[in-house]
């Protein structure tokens, strides 16, 4: 147990120092998966065999060759909608049960060149769709932190798996929330990059002009490390770059002193709990005690941001689905009589229900008639929103707010995603600016009250400096 | 304005999705609530529509590159027959 509460980069250390050796370490999380995994169904598939051949071989390497990065040695989950090579790729999916990709994403292969060890695929809301997990197609996944609540979603599994200690980090991928949220259920850091950080390579798409690849991580320098490890250009995918702002040319002695924090109003002037308002208030108040100036500035009305984002994803999704059409890979119905059935039913077998409706309704706010109403407005407003945060972080450094309007909930039946519960996310994600979510607060019963820090393009040093301070507060207790 | 069921059908069959009769009108009532949900939409200050007449073209030079393993592609495909992905309804009663 010990050594699983370890953070990431201390494990790391401790390779190094020689305390145990990768099969050691593999080993204690493939236990610890063991142990609570039916509990938590973090899991989609488990690659024991493969994580201790390659901590193996790590540990046979000489003196010089191993060390090699600051994750090197050290054990990760990845969201089940990142390729990796003969691995199967399910997207949580019946569509995509028996799929086993042909190539590797390139977050995975310059994690793995950089010596992390990956021990399995995490379950997911079916194709990202849905902030609950309970969309998925094979199993439920429970918070860690009370069973009887959900973990987030879409990347409620790579979450769960952390906060259960199943792993000291893993990726999941954020189109209008699904890293953030998923953090701030399970007590975690989570980064939703600057849109173009990080190589899409390999990510199956859902909606590929708002989402991004992001690490979650039980310490923000955790968080920082992971994605100074999977961030920068690559060209295979053409909108990914090098990020010309992250060289964190910040004076560590300053911490927050002298940082400008706004407070959007339109944000806090929407329903939500309590608590989750209070939290968020006083994690402003500690800011301001720390030496940075908080101030309130008007901001697009997040109701607005949300409407845009379900009707871009949507219709982006309609497309991007339309490969799945059961001839080259994924399901194929076995009642087709033709060639129109063929797609039909196989579309309608191996699609869940939330995938459908995504579906349907991209295909109607693109539909003539529709799509000056729904689709253009949408995109008009996105990028009323990106120059409304362009022209805000001239005058303030970083944004702060709450992560969702409520705390964790019961899981329920049915598994229909509450829209509401992204009010608060899917702003960075029509405006492409990196954003970061923390704990900032316990509650009686011991639930997180997750906060939201966001800043302009490139500046994820900014998130990470004040993250950094907050977490070295020691007011939430971090691991 | 509610989506019809007659709507519904013709998005289906453009989507190439089957739904059972009984699904439509739950589809139809949820797709209900996220039209209602976008409808704000019309309220809020979207200024000039052709957003996307500005959005930059970001391209890479069209270049040959090594292929991936022809197998290995093939060998996601439900069925594949000489090197080719297969479709055959020959077995299947009805078939045209």
């Amino acid at each position: 147990m010990s050594l699983l509460k370890l953070s990431a980069k201390a494990q790391a250390r401790g390779l190094a120092q020689g305390d145990f050796c990768c099969l050691e370490l593999v080993n204690a999380h493939l236990s610890r998966i063991e142990e609570t995994d039916d509990a938590i169904g973090a899991y989609l598939c488990l690659l024991s065999d493969a994580a201790r051949q390659k901590a193996m071989a790590l540990d046979a390497l000489p003196k010089d060759e191993k060390y090699t990065s600051p994750l090197w040695g050290v054990p990760f989950a990845l969201k089940d909608n990142i390729c990796v090579k003969g691995v199967p790729t399910t997207c949580a999916s019946r569509m995509l049960e028996h799929f086993v990709s042909p190539y590797d994403a390139t977050v995975f292969k310059r994690l793995d060149h950089a010596g992390a060890i990956l021990l399995g695929k995490t379950n997911m809301d079916e194709f990202g769709m849905g902030n609950t997990t309970a969309t998925s197609a094979f199993q439920k996944t429970v918070n860690p932190l009370d069973p009887t609540r959900v973990p987030g979603g879409s990347s409620g599994g790579s979450a769960a798996a952390v906060a259960a200690l199943e792993a000291p980090f893993a990726l999941g991928s954020d189109t209008g929330g699904s890293v953030r949220q998923p953090a701030a259920f399970c007590g975690l850091v989570g980064l939703k990059p600057t849109y173009g950080a990080v190589s899409r390579y390999g990510l199956v798409a859902f909606a590929s002009s708002l989402e991004q690849i992001g690490p979650l991580a039980r310490t923000v320098s955790d968080c920082e490390t992971v994605f100074s490890l999977i961030s920068g250009r690559d060209e295979r995918d053409a909108t990914s770059r090098d990020l010309s702002g992250f060289s964190n040319p910040l004076d560590p002695e300053k911490g927050v002193k002298g940082m400008r924090i706004g407070l959007p109003r339109s944000f806090f002037d929407m329903p939500m709990d309590k608590v989750v308002k209070e939290g968020v208030l006083w994690a402003a108040g500690t800011f301001e005690k720390l030496g940075a100036t908080v101030t309130e500035v008007n901001m697009p009305l997040p109701c607005h941001a949300l409407a845009a984002y379900y009707v871009i994803s949507s219709a982006e999704a309609s497309s991007n689905l339309a490969r799945f059409d059961g001839v080259r890979y994924g399901h194929r119905s076995q009642k087709a009589r033709n060639m129109e059935e063929l797609y039909t039913l196989s579309r309608g077998e191996g699609f869940g229900w939330e995938v459908k409706k995504r579906i349907l309704f991209g295909s109607y706010v693109l539909s003539k008639g529709q799509k000056e109403a729904y689709y253009q407005r949408a995109r008009a407003l996105a990028r009323q929103i990106s120059e409304e945060y362009e022209k805000t972080f001239l005058k303030v450094d970083l944004l702060l707010c709450p992560v969702t309007p409520e705390l964790p909930f019961e899981i329920k039946d049915g598994g229909t995603p509450v829209y509401e519960g992204d009010l608060f996310t899917v702003s960075a994600n029509l405006a492409g600016i990196p954003a970061l979510a923390m704990p900032c607060k316990k509650t009686d019963a011991g639930l997180p009250v997750g906060m939201q820090l966001m800043a302009a393009k490139g500046r994820e040093d900014l998130l990470f400096a004040a993250a950094r301070v907050f977490e070295g507060e020691k007011i939430y207790g971090a691991v | 304005m509610p989506l019809q069921k007659e709507e519904l059908q013709q998005l289906a069959a453009l989507c190439r999705i089957s739904l059972a009769g009984e699904e439509e009108e739950k589809m139809c009532a949820q797709l209900e609530q996220l039209c209602l949900l976008a409808q704000c939409l019309s309220e809020a200050d979207c200024g000039e529509l052709d957003a996307l007449a500005d959005a930059p073209a970001v391209t890479r030079e069209d270049v040959a590159r090594g292929q991936k393993d022809k197998e290995l592609l093939l060998a996601c495909a439900p069925e594949r027959k000489d090197g080719f992905f297969f479709v055959s309804f020959e077995e299947k009663e009805g078939a045209k």
